[in-house]
């Protein structure tokens, strides 16, 4: 549930401490998924020019980045969820650009039918 | 899904109730670089991969239309899962705003209640709303039914 403060509305105050955390480029996508397995949710972020990041979180509000290697770099993170009941987390990529290699959705041609889980599992390696 | 897409967006939930997470995605669907509709398409997770279950709901925009636009220009709709009726099956809420001329994009809210078989009765909450910002769900008042909660052009908040 995102807006699970609203239930606190009339509890006692809460106060936030922001923490700011510098990337590149102009973020587009974000999601909240556990990316590493230790069980504290991450944040994995895809910027403008197609390039990924990682922000693992350390448990104390502060995080550590992370830039996936090259063959990720061209597909959007959209969902998070054990897709094949391994216990591990997945995300689920768009591939925008026709390039097929990972999860294919929306291209051209359309072949979006069914995928194995294999070819795109690659959160956490 | 075929042919050009524009901004997509996707959740999962478990809409067959087979216990595995499916995803819903919603889309602007384009031609030759105008908009013809906005689709959601459930793929149904099968334990080795997704299956395509088709398009479950689409609504057809007007010639000369366009999605409504966010700062980055692109069509902005957002997608939720919930129990908005407390059936024990997984819903979607989708909120997309369609632009009939260049000035104003009104906001429309659609909810797809999922019957827990992989098909979705759609209800209309509102269509062509001024204005309906940010837009999440949450069980606020802990009755089992997950309740939609919203922002206004004026930034006054609305409860669903």
């Amino acid at each position: 549930m995102r807006l699970g403060a609203i239930c606190c509305a009339a509890a006692a105050q809460t106060t936030f401490s922001p923490k700011y955390v510098a990337i590149n480029q102009y973020p587009q996508h974000r999601l909240q998924a556990d990316l590493n397995g230790d069980g504290i949710p991450d944040v994995l972020i895809s910027e403008n020019n197609g390039q990924l990041k990682e922000l693992l979180s350390n448990g104390n509000a502060s995080y550590t980045a992370v830039t996936p290697s090259a063959p990720e770099s061209a597909y959007t993170p959209l969902a998070s969820g054990d897709f094949n009941g391994d216990g591990k987390n997945d995300v689920f990529f768009y591939d925008a650009t026709g390039g097929s290699k990972l999860f294919v959705v929306g291209t051209e041609t359309g072949k979006a039918a069914s995928v194995p889980f294999s070819r795109r599992r690659i959160y956490p390696e | 899904m075929t042919g050009e897409t524009a901004t997509i967006v996707a959740e999962t939930g478990d809409f067959n109730g087979d216990g595995r997470p499916d995803l819903a995605m919603a889309y602007q669907q384009n031609l030759n670089f105008q908009p013809v509709s906005i689709n959601v398409v459930l793929y149904l997770n099968n334990g080795n991969g997704f299956t395509n279950a088709g398009t479950v709901w689409k609504f057809a925009m007007l010639a000369g239309s366009q999605g409504g636009v966010n700062y980055h220009s692109t069509p902005e709709f957002d997608l939720l899962v919930g129990d908005y009726d407390a059936d024990g099956h997984a819903d979607l809420a989708l909120r997309y705003l369609i632009a009939n001329d260049p000035t104003t994009a009104d906001a429309n809210l659609v909810i797809l209640y999922g019957n827990g078989a992989g098909k979705f009765t759609p209800t209309t909450v509102f269509a062509n709303r001024e204005s309906f910002l940010q837009f999440d769900s949450a069980d606020l008042n802990d009755d089992g039914r997950t309740d939609l909660v919203g922002v206004d052009l004026d930034h006054s908040i609305h409860i669903f």
